[in-house]
């Protein structure tokens, strides 16, 4: 059976994104308008399933398997399996630097793109900043360092919206900061792809590490493993992912806590074996929930990032009550 | 043959200038009070530990060969393990394979078979009791194949029959040609058990021989601050406290 988590999870994932290519407020056929918009022909089809439908879903799919991934990454590093991307300060930096471009105008000569540029710069300065601060990538110090930098940057983020300069610039920033892929275009994969493949090769090279560490980093370094660079390039790599997927897509939260634990028994709860099916696994559930805010009856827009912690939230109820049980 | 080599080790104020082999076919016990640097020391053979000094494998300085090839040859099995997600025993002892890079089966039921841990294969590690889990924590280095094997107080917390069970694995593990380090608390089992004993006391090496050179009962009452009855005519020897 966990041998065929991975295909299972693969094909699942490709009939959502053909669902989300074919579905919405208007029918048309898909095939037609990709081939149409492929050829560079301005039909209606075209425009529909090219230019609207086709980034939404690749977004949406990109963001889904940074979050999935990194969660996957993360819990594995730390041993915890409550560990979450916004725990090590990357989420909160991101939204902070997309934050000071909407605020400041900053990077002005990226155009649209300057939010998700800012975006990523912001992840990598709190991850610099926890890195340097925790001294060492001992769990216990990556969480206390990633919750102190998360802290600052969160109320820096706070102090950026109490002095925005008018209401439409807070609305703004507040709608941004709730999640969302809609009204993106292919652009923004030009950040998210090389991100998301960066991150993937630095955290899939060290699933060694991850499977060693299960029994913790004493017997992980008797088994050859560096634990001290593997870490930290898991911890890089996780950055990577989360930072270019916040500022794309602002905050999709609890996507990197509740996929991996879903996973996790299918895959016999080996920490390496994780990585691949929570990536599928997280692109389809936010493709899934994005769907659904497209599926709603249409008025004020139902933010992404508010679905899937509506949908997360009673998830991770559910995951403490059933670890309480286990301790009772 | 010598497996493993240490001269002048030292590691800040807790191991001073230690200097001992490991023979093929040998199991060197390592005794002492607690805090006389056992664990320190079997952590500096295993590769955990920073230390100075010298340690050739196989007669290569230890600084020569990369993490995995000194694994290949030299495993750990600490004194406590615990693992942080519910594997099954099957995917513990695969573990041990790491340093070689691969999850050969074969290698993997034997060692299963070797340490009697083949029939809980599909159990969660969790749901065994202490001795059974030292049992499969002892499968996954054996899994390993390594020519010297390091054990941190293995028989520690365990009752009469896993103590001689796992000891007597050790024992034949050694025969086969290769190495075993252990350190162990009670003397009578070292006595039993090991080939040559190292005592140590204050980080230093007190004295190193076979059981009947070093259990003495001056050596002991130096060290231990105890007296204690040795007798060595009868077997298993004894060792008991005044």
């Amino acid at each position: 059976m966990a041998r065929l988590i991975t295909p299972l999870l693969g094909g699942l994932l490709l009939i959502t994104t053909l669902l989300s290519l074919s579905l919405g407020s208007t029918s048309v056929n898909v095939a037609a308008g990709l081939l149409d918009w492929l050829r560079g022909a301005q039909t209606f089809e075209a425009i529909v399933v090219g230019d609207i439908r086709l980034p939404r879903t690749l977004l949406a799919l990109c963001v889904g398997a940074a979050l999935g991934l990194s969660g996957a990454a993360l819990q594995g590093l730390l041993r915890n399996p409550l560990a979450d991307p916004a725990l090590i300060g990357a989420s909160q930096g991101a939204a902070l630097g997309a934050a000071a471009v909407f605020y400041f105008g900053l990077l002005s000569f990226a155009g649209e793109m300057a939010p998700a540029l800012a975006g990523l710069l912001g992840a990598s300065i709190a991850l610099i900043l926890m890195l340097a601060l925790a001294g060492s990538s001992r769990p216990a110090m990556v969480i206390m360092a990633g919750l102190a930098i998360s802290t600052v940057s969160g109320a820096a983020l706070a102090m950026v919206l109490n002095f925005a300069p008018n209401p439409f610039a807070m609305q703004e920033l507040v709608f941004w900061l709730l999640g969302s892929v809609s009204e993106r275009g292919l652009d923004h994969l030009r950040i998210l792809l090389p991100a998301l493949l960066i991150g993937s090769v630095l955290i899939l090279r060290q699933r060694p590490l991850l499977y060693g560490l299960s029994l913790g980093e004493r017997t992980a370094q008797s088994l050859g493993l560096n634990v001290q660079r593997g870490s930290r390039l898991i911890v890089l790599g996780a950055a990577v992912l989360v930072g270019s997927a916040v500022a794309v897509a602002g905050a999709i939260g609890f996507v990197g806590l509740i996929v991996p634990h879903l996973v996790r028994p299918l895959v016999k709860h080996r920490p390496d074996r994780l990585l691949i099916p929570s990536m599928l696994a997280g692109a389809t559930l936010v493709l899934c929930a994005d769907l659904v805010v497209r599926l709603l009856p249409p008025g004020r827009e139902l933010k992404l990032g508010v679905l899937t912690s509506l949908i997360g939230a009673p998830l991770f109820i559910w995951l403490v009550w059933r670890e309480r049980q286990k301790w009772s | 043959m010598e497996l493993i080599r240490a001269n002048k080790l030292s590691v800040d104020d807790r191991l001073h200038g230690i200097d001992l082999s490991l023979n093929a076919g040998e199991v060197l016990g390592i005794i002492g009070p607690n805090g006389s640097g056992k664990s320190t020391l079997l952590n500096c053979l295993a590769g955990v530990q920073t230390y100075h000094g010298q340690i050739e494998i196989n007669g290569t300085p230890s600084q020569r060969l990369s993490g995995n090839e000194r694994a290949r040859q030299v495993a750990l099995l600490p004194q406590t393990s615990q693992s942080a997600w519910a594997l099954s025993v099957e995917n513990i002892v695969t573990l041990g394979r790491l340093p070689w890079g691969d999850e050969d089966a074969d290698k993997i039921h034997h060692a299963m078979h070797q340490a009697g841990v083949w029939q809980w294969r599909k159990r969660h590690i969790d749901q065994l009791s202490g001795g059974e889990q030292t049992r499969v924590w002892l499968a996954r280095v054996l899994a390993g194949e390594p020519q010297v094997m390091i054990a941190d107080e293995p028989v520690a917390s365990l009752d009469l029959y896993y103590q001689r069970h796992i000891l007597d694995l050790l024992k034949t593990y050694a025969g086969e040609g290769r190495g075993v380090l252990v350190s162990i608390h009670d003397l009578a089992l070292a006595a039993r058990y090991c080939d040559r004993l190292c005592l140590m006391h204050q980080g230093r090496l007190h004295r190193t021989g076979t059981p009947e050179q070093v259990l003495t009962p001056n050596h002991l009452a130096e060290v231990f601050n105890v007296e204690v009855h040795v007798d060595f005519s009868v077997w298993p020897p004894i060792i008991q406290p005044r």
